[in-house]
């Protein structure tokens, strides 16, 4: 099957790609060891402000899909149970609402400080602690975690991929390998948003001024005020 | 050795997660450095990652968890449009009169509008920036007022609809598979979310009338406590009765529309919740709209959707593919109909100044915040459960707990214990991801009644929240509080509270029918 070979280069493509950008991973330490270069905090600066404002616009968007998850199932109720209707790519078309916001909106979130903390130490640190927990949070948990869902996904994905797999009803939408990609969409999406941050956390490290966070997101490191 | 590195690996989590970083990734991410550590010792097989994404697929794409985003929304809108500083307002208005009756609307507000959120940092800082202050400034004794809204704010876990009653429900009822399967209990029912909030709704109102029962008990005793006020300034009682009826009657409406249709068996929480939902973004249209005509599409909408569910409810069969339609089958198909397309209209017109006004931008927004980091944190749990049942974990705690002395009493005396300590720590989300699927398999197995059990769980970490000093909720309405509340008086404020709910803890062990009497009735 040519589509078959089509994808499976694509695969391989992508995965070249993913390894040229890796060393970017480093990027942190990099920037608190090494001595103050005006190319490397303009670098970070702007890469800082790229991702953020990815992320926040793939949040802006994916937000939407909550409404529109609420009328889709509303209508469904109504169709099915009133009229006896029922569409099943209508009704599937709900999974894949919700499972957009679920792994779209997780690096939004991540960005917008909203997972939680348990605060009961962390809501009494310094702000060069609170920078720390975030530094070593990334190498030993977030990026290892990520990396793990990411590089386990190959081969979850790739099979999805080259059956171009569906629903496993007749009638369904025919994008569940769609469906599967969000997986490693999600663990990609929180690397890149971590090393974000991360690299926010560097520069608070050594005490320098962050660059301007995208709207409705509160500071890092700092009390949780919304920044205007 | 595997066992070692299992118990290791869970207090190494807890101490993790004291740090500060994100709970999800704390809990995924500390296992999987023992994972390492496993496979150096040859404890631990990689393949068991393997199945990673084929584990996390069906956690987005479950259907009744699709419950969680649809009830967030809906908390999220009505808190947003204001509708419980309204209700707080005139309830206080109507029965200030009444010895502690600013203080016994509190907790009915409490109870009514914390239910769709369920979330303890948020539902008490949202009560305490809107209550304490009046509260104050009335003259109660700031002890019995933070004390009361502490604990209304936790209330909004146990009475349903509750976004932690479904994420219990759905976790015990994996859990209920399992004890099935793996420790050969005898039974064939499945547990349902629906089944948990049948089960705790009646626990969840003794509450309500214990917790109002005190505030008037101790306002009746001693009056300079919770003093009465007069009523405001140029108004007669059936003014106040009217304003409090408009401002209570919708949000009432709404929660008992969602929660009759899911306890009826009407609609699958899922669909109850979107009900509830599409019911929200109305009534925020409705008190929000900028025109005249928009708060009528609201309002012709929302009457229309009812006509269209009383429609239905009188049985006449509207399905489209029949053959034998009768006169009055068609008249209603065309009204229904009728209705339908007005509602359509309606929540179009309804829907355009939200979007306008960016309220439902920022609603959504939000709930998209809220329910990310309830599956982040599913996701993290995963993992953690994942390796911790890859060294054998699961084996462990079943055979400790039925080590505990004193048979499956003493194993749920230990559990509850446990998981009492952890509410400290914790959100009630963490815990019932992470807790639930290890502890519940093995205590259902003795022949617990698996919706008693959930009950007695939320109702226990419930009280975890409110104990001094750590509880959760206390930490959060410190936050808020103004100076003249001393933590001293935070803490002597909430200790009747938590009398109130050992009460209730108990009069659910001893007498089970509270919690399981409602789930056989919906049953049958």
């Amino acid at each position: 099957m040519i589509s078959g070979e089509l994808i499976g280069n694509l695969g391989i493509a992508l995965k070249a790609i993913g390894w040229a950008f890796s060393p970017a991973l480093l990027l942190p330490i990099i920037y608190i060891f090494t001595p103050h270069f005006g190319w490397l905090k303009r670098t970070v600066e702007a890469l800082i402000e790229t991702i953020d404002s990815f992320s926040f616009w793939v949040g802006e968007i994916t937000k939407w899909c909550l409404p529109i998850l609420v009328l889709v199932v509303s209508f469904t109720v109504f169709a099915l149970s009133i009229f006896g209707q029922s569409w099943t790519k209508l009704f599937e078309s709900a999974d894949y609402l919700h499972a957009t916001v679920i792994m779209l909106g997780a690096a939004a979130t991540l960005m917008a400080g909203q997972h939680v903390r348990v605060d009961v130490f962390h809501s009494r640190m310094s702000t060069k602690s609170r920078a720390m927990v975030d530094f070593i949070g990334f190498y030993s948990l977030l990026l290892p975690v990520c990396l793990i869902i990411l590089w386990n996904s190959q081969s979850f994905i790739s099979f999805a991929w080259r059956i171009l797999e569906g629903s496993s009803e007749s009638d369904g939408i025919r994008g569940a390998f769609l469906l599967k990609t969000l997986i490693p969409a999600f663990a990609l999406m929180m690397i890149l948003q971590g090393l974000s941050i991360c690299l926010r956390a560097a520069m608070c490290l050594r005490e320098q001024e962050r660059p301007k966070r995208p709207p409705h997101t509160p500071k890092f490191f700092s009390h949780q005020e919304l920044e205007k | 050795m595997a066992e070692g590195l299992a118990i290791a690996m869970f207090i190494c989590a807890c101490i993790g997660l004291m740090g500060g970083y994100n709970v999800a990734f704390t809990l995924s991410g500390v296992s999987l450095i023992f994972a390492a550590l496993g496979v150096a010792t040859n404890t631990f097989e990689t393949e068991f990652l393997l199945s990673l994404p084929g584990r996390i697929y069906p956690l987005i794409t479950r259907d009744i968890l699709m419950a969680v985003p649809l009830f967030v929304f809906m908390g999220v809108m009505l808190e947003k449009s204001r509708i419980a500083e309204d209700l707080l307002e005139s309830m206080g208005d109507l029965f200030g009169p009444l010895k502690g009756g600013l203080g016994i609307s509190v907790v009915f507000v409490g109870a009514l509008l914390a239910a769709s959120t369920g979330i303890v940092g948020a539902t008490v800082v949202t009560m305490g920036l809107l209550s304490l202050p009046t509260m104050l400034k009335r003259q109660y004794a700031p002890s019995l007022a933070s004390g009361s809204i502490a604990a209304s704010g936790t209330l909004g876990q146990i009475i349903p609809p509750s976004i932690v009653l479904v994420i219990l429900g759905d976790q015990m009822s994996n859990a209920y598979q399992e004890a099935q399967r793996s420790f050969g209990l005898e039974a064939t029912g499945v547990v349902s979310v629906g089944d948990l909030f049948a089960g705790a709704l009646l626990p969840g109102l003794i509450l309500v009338g214990l917790y109002a029962l005190y505030i008037s008990i101790t306002a009746y005793l001693r009056p300079n406590m919770a003093p009465a006020q007069e009523w405001p300034e140029g108004g007669s009682p059936w003014l106040f009765i009217r304003k409090t009826l408009i401002a209570m009657l919708p949000p009432i409406l709404l929660i008992v529309a969602v929660l009759g249709s899911i306890l009826s068996g009407y609609a699958t929480p899922t669909r109850g919740a979107a009900l509830g939902a599409l019911g929200a973004i109305l009534l925020a249209a409705y008190r929000t709209a900028p025109s005249k005509t928009s708060q009528r599409a609201a309002f012709f909408s929302a009457t229309a959707l009812l006509f269209l569910i009383v429609i239905d409810l009188t049985g006449v069969d509207m399905r489209f593919d029949q053959n034998d339609w009768t006169a009055t089958e068609r008249i209603s198909v065309t009204i229904a109909l009728l209705f339908a397309g007005l509602a359509l209209m309606g929540t179009a017109l309804a829907m355009a100044p939200l979007m306008k006004s960016k309220q439902l931008g920022d609603v959504s927004r939000t709930t998209m915040h809220i329910t990310s980091m309830v599956f982040v944190i599913l996701i993290g749990a995963t993992v953690f459960s994942l390796i911790f049942r890859g060294f054998g974990g699961d084996e462990l705690v079943g055979q400790l707990l039925s080590a505990a002395p004193g048979g499956k009493w003493g194993a749920l005396a230990l559990v509850m214990f446990v998981m009492f300590i952890l509410g400290f720590f914790l959100d009630f989300i963490e815990i019932t991801f992470v807790v639930v699927p290890l502890v519940a398999p093995p205590l259902l197995a003795t022949g617990m009644d698996p919706i008693w059990l959930g009950v007695l769980m939320a109702l226990n970490l419930q009280t975890s929240f409110l104990t001094p000093p750590f509880g959760f909720a206390l930490f959060y309405l410190r936050g808020v509080a103004p100076p003249e509340v001393t933590t001293r008086a935070l803490y002597r404020g909430v200790l009747p509270f938590i009398l109130i709910q050992i009460i209730v803890i108990l009069l659910v062990i001893l007498a089970p029918g509270i919690a399981t009497k409602l789930p056989e009735m919906m049953v049958n």
